[in-house]
């Protein structure tokens, strides 16, 4: 089955300097993201994961241009959208949408939830009357499970899970072809949380969307994608199927952080050999590859040589010197 | 030094929760947070409690140490027996010699609940003195030995860090180290990991587990995190809209659950170890209703399956399913 790249990243970073002095000079930088080269299929879920820090937000950002790249390529559709002028950009956010993860401060609590649907078709398509606008907003609010009556009601008077609907709504009424989920479900309460994953879910098979995953949780990212990338102090360190992520974990990040997980089961205790120390300062990262003082497994190259992502199976990447 | 409980009494429980009820007095009326529960638990073990938001596990742990504002709050009545002493009838100054000596608290969000402008060392050391009597030099050597208990690197250096100078997981260490500084027999976890990485979360999980053998504390942790207290609880409460809706061992509650809720719940979590791959996860619709509103009868009664006539009616009563198992819910009586 040939797979449709929809985008792809060209060795992508993201730094933030550090200014300092009564004449601010670059004295340092964060590197938030380093070297990304990342593909999402069309109509696939590309689950992203890592800890606090790992630069997975901050990717999402990136692809969306609500940060803007220090340095490489994003191809949407094959057009280096980095490139575009602000005119461009306006058009391309018609088919690159974003849910946020805190379903309370990402929407406007002055608007009502009709108002807050439809004023991306306001935006992007300003020549509709606004009786087509409402029936575009009536269809959808009952896609995401909201009633009409909703429409007429301000965010409070929701909860935190049909906030999120709301937010999603939202994201889709441009029939976007791509959405960045960036930890949509983690405010969420554990059986909201299933109900929207289960809305994600059945609304990519009806709008056929693809999706970029963003989350800590590794059970979710499990469940929802297809592939999972797994991020370290700003770089991909392994990309494989989420089905054989579990058993067949390669780099000894995912490995550690998998092992970490508390599974719903007295009879499965975790590991506690598995993850020592702390993720590193990201002003002070470990010189060759920023993993090696936790690693178990690290030998001499890995204290001065970063490794790079290789391909060892179609679609399967890991960076690391064992492999 | 750190001296071990070693005796335990299933008939003389550490704490027995006695018809504990909860109030809250709102502008918008008077919101019951726990209606008369009853739990109890032995020297030694961790009782998990779970439940989603609202359903008052969080209040049940600070009616205990007693940390309910009040007003709006109000422990309405109840017994909370610790030792077989009745500490709901405490003075407040009969209280503060229970709190941080007796039993201790930790908190979700270390960053929020540590001093931001005291020294770590500072703040520990604090605690020590007002329990133990220590003089400054004795409390911070103390300080020091805790430290090392919880793993934190060099501690004489880290007693004079500022909160904001250490990670997440380094200032919840020091937030165990304080907890455990005067030797509680009892310790309340409120959501401990919740705020924490995975791995971060797997390293303090370790340390609680290592810290209650050797020194015989007893947990009562709450969480809404199903694989936290798979890995830590010996006994599991299910909360509901205030209630305890189910109570058993933890294997229980795992391999044979009763209540629809807690089947529910245990149902709509994704299982990374699972070999199946579950199309769309079971869940429970509606929502966690406001205790404003609270359906009549069974408060989980709008959202069940398996609800009929008599739920909607008359709430049912907490009964022995199996021995050690209880369970509320009208399938069962």
């Amino acid at each position: 089955m040939s797979k449709k790249n929809l985008v792809r990243t060209e060795s992508l970073f993201k730094y933030y300097p550090i200014m300092k002095g009564v004449i601010p000079k670059v004295v340092d930088n964060i590197k938030a993201v380093v070297d990304v080269n990342l593909i999402l299929h069309q109509s696939e879920t590309l689950g992203l994961v890592g800890e606090s820090g790992c630069g997975k937000s901050t990717l999402g950002k990136l692809i969306s241009r609500l940060e803007e790249a220090t340095h490489g390529k994003v191809f949407f559709e094959d057009e280096n959208i980095l490139e575009y002028s602000n005119k461009q950009i306006r058009k391309i956010r018609r088919n690159i949408q974003i849910i946020f993860q805190d379903p309370y401060s990402s929407l406007n609590y002055r608007q009502t939830v009709g108002s807050i649907i439809e004023e991306p078709l306001i935006v992007h398509f300003p020549n509709l009357k606004r009786s087509e606008r409402k029936e575009i907003v009536k269809k959808l609010i009952e896609d995401v499970g909201l009633r009409l009556e909703d429409i007429n009601r301000y965010p409070h008077e929701f909860s935190g899970g049909q906030r999120q609907r709301i937010g999603i709504a939202r994201a889709l009424i441009l029939k976007p072809k791509l959405i960045i989920c960036d930890e949509p479900v983690s405010a969420l309460d554990v059986s909201i949380q299933a109900q929207i994953i289960n809305l994600l879910q059945d609304l990519q098979e009806i709008y056929n969307l693809t999706y970029l995953f963003i989350t800590h949780d590794l059970s979710v990212v499990k469940h929802i994608s297809k592939r999972i990338a797994v991020m370290y102090m700003g770089r991909i360190v392994e990309i494989a199927e989420s089905k054989s992520i579990y058993n067949q974990a390669l780099h000894p990040y995912t490995k550690a952080l998998i092992a970490a997980v508390p599974a719903p089961n007295p009879k499965l205790k975790i590991d506690y050999t598995i993850l020592d120390g702390e993720i590193p300062d990201p002003l002070s990262l470990p010189d060759g590859c920023s993993f090696h003082p936790r690693c178990p497994y690290a030998f001499e190259k890995c204290r001065f040589n970063t490794p790079e992502l290789k391909e060892i199976e179609p679609y399967r990447y890991v960076r690391c010197f064992l492999f | 030094m750190i001296q071990k409980y070693s005796e335990r009494s299933e008939s003389n429980p550490l704490l027995k929760v006695i018809n504990l009820k909860t109030n809250f007095y709102t502008e918008s009326g008077v919101v019951n947070a726990i209606a008369e529960i009853n739990f109890s638990l032995n020297q030694g073990d961790t009782l998990g409690i779970v439940g989603e938001s609202g359903c008052g596990k969080t209040v049940t742990a600070l009616s205990i140490i007693r940390l309910i504002k009040s007003p709006p709050g109000k422990i309405e009545s109840g017994q909370i027996i610790l030792e077989g002493v009745d500490i709901l009838k405490f003075s407040r100054r009969e209280m503060r010699k229970v709190r941080g000596k007796k039993i201790s608290m930790i908190f979700q969000e270390p960053m929020t609940s540590l001093n931001p402008l005291m020294k770590i060392g500072h703040q520990i050391s604090e605690v020590i003195c007002l329990h133990q009597g220590l003089s400054k030099a004795g409390a911070r050597n103390k300080t020091i030995e805790m430290f090392n208990m919880v793993g934190i690197r060099a501690p004489d250096k880290c007693f004079f860090n500022y909160p904001h100078q250490m990670s997440g997981g380094m200032q919840q260490r020091a937030m165990i180290a304080m907890a455990l500084s005067c030797n509680p027999r009892l310790m309340i976890a409120d959501e401990p990991t919740t705020a924490l990485d995975v791995t971060i979360q797997a390293q303090i999980l370790n340390l609680m587990q290592k810290l209650q053998k050797e020194i015989g504390t007893s947990i009562l942790l709450i969480t809404h995190n199903m694989g936290v207290v798979a890995q830590m609880a010996k006994n599991v409460i299910v909360m509901y809209a205030g209630r305890i809706m189910e109570s058993a061992p933890v294997e229980d509650i795992f391999e044979q659950p009763y209540h629809p809720y807690t089947i529910g719940l245990l149902e709509s979590i994704p299982n990374l170890a699972s070999v199946k791959a579950k199309r769309r996860l079971r869940i429970i619709p509606g929502n966690v209703p406001s205790l404003f509103n609270l359906p009549t009868g069974c408060k989980f009664s709008n959202r069940c399956a398996k609800s009929y006539s008599k739920c909607l009616q008359e709430e049912p009563p907490l009964v022995s399913v199996s021995p050690s198992h209880m369970c509320k819910c009208w399938l069962y009586v």
